[in-house]
């Protein structure tokens, strides 16, 4: 049989009209030919996934399974929808039951599953010294480490009620019971936040460590950042214990607080600190009109609900005229009532003729593009944040409308509305205000100038790799130059950064030297640091993980590459960047190394 | 059998659901060939299997046990049709089945988060033609009034998208590592 006559094969046997002769055909091919049971094999994986994908889109579109089926197929298949939720609560009740049960299961127990995965550079899963990329559904176990890329967040659900959503360049070690009484889990590097179900004294307690402190929570809401030097927590609901492990200091930080390390004595201490460091510089605004649509209709309540394809709302503000250009936008909504999570788009709308008065279905603004998106938990009087200056630049009136992808049922949102005390605000910053990339360096910023003191200079720091080398022929070279090329020649440079205060920015330059080429540039996060110039080998080298910046063109003569590798250092310590170039021919590209007058640069912002 | 155990058992059953949901899926379908009927039988296999818990050795692998059940299924529903293939079609269908999950699990794993991605890059005529097929499950004539395309066109374009999206996750995967 030909490759054509197999491929023909397969697709009518994918279509689900395939004779029984061309059945006998195929079945024989997969058996003789080694390579046609491979094609199978591909063929028919992605087949089974595309239609688990489609399934999951069109849940996502707000279309609703039962209802498509019984329009197109014909047959009534919601009892059947009914039936996997059924057993869906009937298989979540059995794995906390389990898990709370003496008699549980010792070897590898389930710990949770992945909810969601967003933002790009994916989440890994370290489990067996092997990592695997995870997505939707992906069970997690008691020993597994999670991963999340510099620019990905996951949101999990963890056995015993609990919902953890990790940030971006993060690390979690799922301990697992510890004790009869005792869940622990170990935030090893990054930020995440947590919801857990209250519990009452005799119950499992559930214990968060960081390496410096450990957190015993009670049912709460909180946010959790550790550092290699320090920890902060910020508790927007309920209670937890908040030890330093190697002072032995405990404090106990409640519902508005928030407590750190290293700031001499740990103590509670309120967030309007946060709150107002927060808006320092800004300009306050509130929504004009405001409204949500539920049924078809448009209701201007205290409250502002999304919640899948059935509802979603509406935002005006007036921007006055303002003496410099506007340089950042954003727009914060504090919950109210419903508590939820899940994927949250804000879009520009259409025009701005309505008001909360006369908005009706017909005269609705349509959404244009997406200018923003959050995801995650939103808690008790959890205040979310977005970044909306890409639509607000200027004076002038502008709406914004907020939507929530479909999660499942009692998911929905609610946000205070501008007849509540909770309503939407956009705060406007000006020109005082330094660009800068994150809004999460920002607000880092402000936050440590309200709490530490004075205001400080920006501090620059210009550092050199500690080691660099270049991979060629299979071998390291360690030359006053380092050379890329495709896969054959990857420079590997290694840089120690030290604690001098919050790190606002970092980029890297390399400078040509030798060779000019052209390409594309991509600059990795190395899977570690524990090397040196002298002692890499293959073997021990390490493997990139994220793609942290890429630069595409020319490179010329005594040419400056420069990237914003901010996403990766954002603390000190050690890390490594491996750099590669895009296969093109025999295109390679050398630049000055830490053993040449061109050496590489890291200049770090404090 | 004690209460504890039937929980333990329970609990495994679920973890192995879990973690093999693609490829026990996998093998319904390519059984019976049909979205909808594999997805009814697939849940009448997880009910099935969690009933039968305690008849599972954890000593022995997860799969070829739950291969078993649903393979029961498969058969008690031609039966309940009265519509029963040709023993020998029925034979080579288990045989090609068989053949379809015979994987290694990550690479599903890997490849179902690949999609994902690569799902989003379709153009619009083809996301149209994906979502007709995959999503709401026609096919023939049917599909092919939808799009306004011949039979025979259809099978060509369903081929072009498989390539694309199969190479699409070969690069993802790819660039991940």
């Amino acid at each position: 049989m030909t490759e054509k006559e197999f491929e023909s094969l397969l697709t009518t046997y994918l279509d689900g009209q395939i004779s029984d002769n061309e059945l006998a055909d195929l079945d024989r091919a997969i058996l003789d030919h080694p390579k046609f049971r491979e094609r199978f094999q591909t063929e028919f994986r992605l087949h089974t996934l595309m239609r688990e994908g489609a399934i999951t889109r069109l849940e996502l579109n707000g279309l609703g399974i039962g209802k498509i089926f019984c329009s197109y197929g014909g047959r009534n298949i919601g009892s059947r929808f009914a039936l996997i939720v059924a057993a869906c609560v009937v298989l979540v009740g059995l794995v906390l039951w389990v898990w709370l049960s003496p008699g549980r299961v010792n070897h590898r127990p389930v710990v949770g599953v992945c909810l969601q995965v967003s933002g790009s550079g994916g989440v890994m899963i370290e489990r067996n010294n092997k990592r695997i990329v995870i997505g939707q559904n992906s069970p997690i176990l008691e020993g597994d480490r999670i991963l999340s890329g510099p620019r990905a967040k996951g949101l999990m659900q963890l056995t015993g009620g609990v919902i953890l959503s990790l940030e971006g360049g993060s690390s979690v070690y799922f301990i697992g019971r510890t004790s009869a009484k005792e869940t622990e889990i170990l935030l090893e590097q990054g930020e995440a936040l947590f919801e857990v179900d209250r519990r009452e004294p005799n119950e499992n307690r559930f214990v968060v460590r960081t390496p410096q402190t450990s957190v015993t929570v009670f049912g709460t809401l909180f946010a959790l950042e550790t550092q290699p030097t320090r920890t902060r927590i910020t508790v927007y609901e309920g209670l937890v214990h908040f030890r330093q492990e190697n002072t032995g200091e405990v404090v106990n930080v409640a519902s508005e607080q928030y407590a750190e390390t290293s700031q001499g004595p740990l103590q509670a201490i309120p967030l309007e600190a946060l709150e107002s460091a927060e808006q320092y510089m800004g300009m306050t605004l509130y929504p004009t009109d405001d409204a949500h649509l539920e049924d078809g209709q448009f209701l201007n309540k205290q409250h502002l609900y999304v919640d899948g394809g059935r509802r979603e709302f509406y935002l005006k503000f007036r921007i006055p005229e303002v003496k410099k250009n506007i340089q950042k936008a954003i727009l914060q909504l504090t919950q109210l009532m419903d508590v939820g999570f899940g994927t949250l788009r804000f879009y520009e709308g259409s025009h701005t003729d309505w008001t909360e008065q006369n908005l009706s279905v017909e005269r609705a603004p349509e959404t244009q593009q997406e200018i923003a998106r959050y995801n995650g938990i939103v808690g008790p009087h959890q205040v979310i944040k977005v970044d909306v200056s890409d639509l607000i630049k200027q004076a002038g009136q502008y709406t914004i409308i907020v939507k929530q992808d479909p999660v499942g049922d009692f998911n929905d949102i609610s946000f205070g509305s501008k007849e509540s005390t909770l309503g939407p605000r956009l705060i406007i910053y000006q020109q005082q205000i330094e660009q800068q990339a994150d809004f999460g360096k920002e607000f880092l910023r402000d936050w440590e100038l309200a709490t530490l003191g004075p205001a400080q200079s920006p501090n620059q720091m210009t550092l050199y790799p500690t080691d660099d080398a270049h991979l060629e022929a299979g071998e390291f070279a360690n030359l006053p130059y380092l050379r890329v090329e495709g896969q054959r020649r990857v420079i590997h440079l290694r840089f120690d950064v030290p604690d001098k205060g919050i790190i606002r920015e970092a980029r890297l330059q390399l400078t040509q030297m030798n060779d000019v080429g052209s390409g594309t540039l991509k600059f990795y996060e190395g899977s570690h640091s524990d090397w040196s110039e002298h002692d890499l080998s293959v073997g021990r080298a390490p493997t990139p993980l994220w793609e942290i910046g890429r630069h595409t063109g020319v490179v010329g003569l005594n040419q400056v590459v420069e990237v914003d590798v901010s996403d990766l250092i954002h603390r000190p310590g050690l890390y490594t960047i491996i750099v590669t170039l895009d296969e093109s021919g025999d295109n390679d590209i050398a630049f000055g190394s830490k053993e040449s007058a061109l050496c590489p640069k890291l200049i770090v912002d404090y | 059998m004690t209460e504890d155990s039937t929980k333990d058992s329970n609990f495994k059953s679920f973890v192995n659901i879990n973690e093999n949901r693609s490829k026990l899926l996998a093998f319904i379908l390519a059984n019976v060939q049909d979205f909808d009927v594999s997805e009814d039988l697939f849940q009448e296999t997880i009910l099935e299997i969690l009933k039968n818990g305690d008849k599972y050795d954890s000593s022995r692998p997860f799969l070829p046990w739950a291969y078993g059940i649903s393979r029961n299924i498969v058969r008690r529903f031609w039966e309940r049709e009265g519509r029963k293939p040709l023993t020998m079609r029925q034979e080579v269908l288990e045989r090609l089945a068989q053949a379809a999950v015979d994987t290694d699990c990550e690479l599903w794993r890997e490849e179902r988060i690949a999609l994902q991605n690569c799902l989003e890059k379709l153009p619009a005529r083809l996301n149209k033609l994906f979502v007709l097929r995959y999503g709401y499950n026609l096919k023939g004539q049917k599909l092919a009034d939808r799009v306004d395309f011949k039979v025979g066109s259809v099978r060509t374009t369903l081929a072009r998208l498989r390539k694309r999206l199969r190479e699409c996750i070969t690069t993802q995967i790819n660039q991940v590592y």
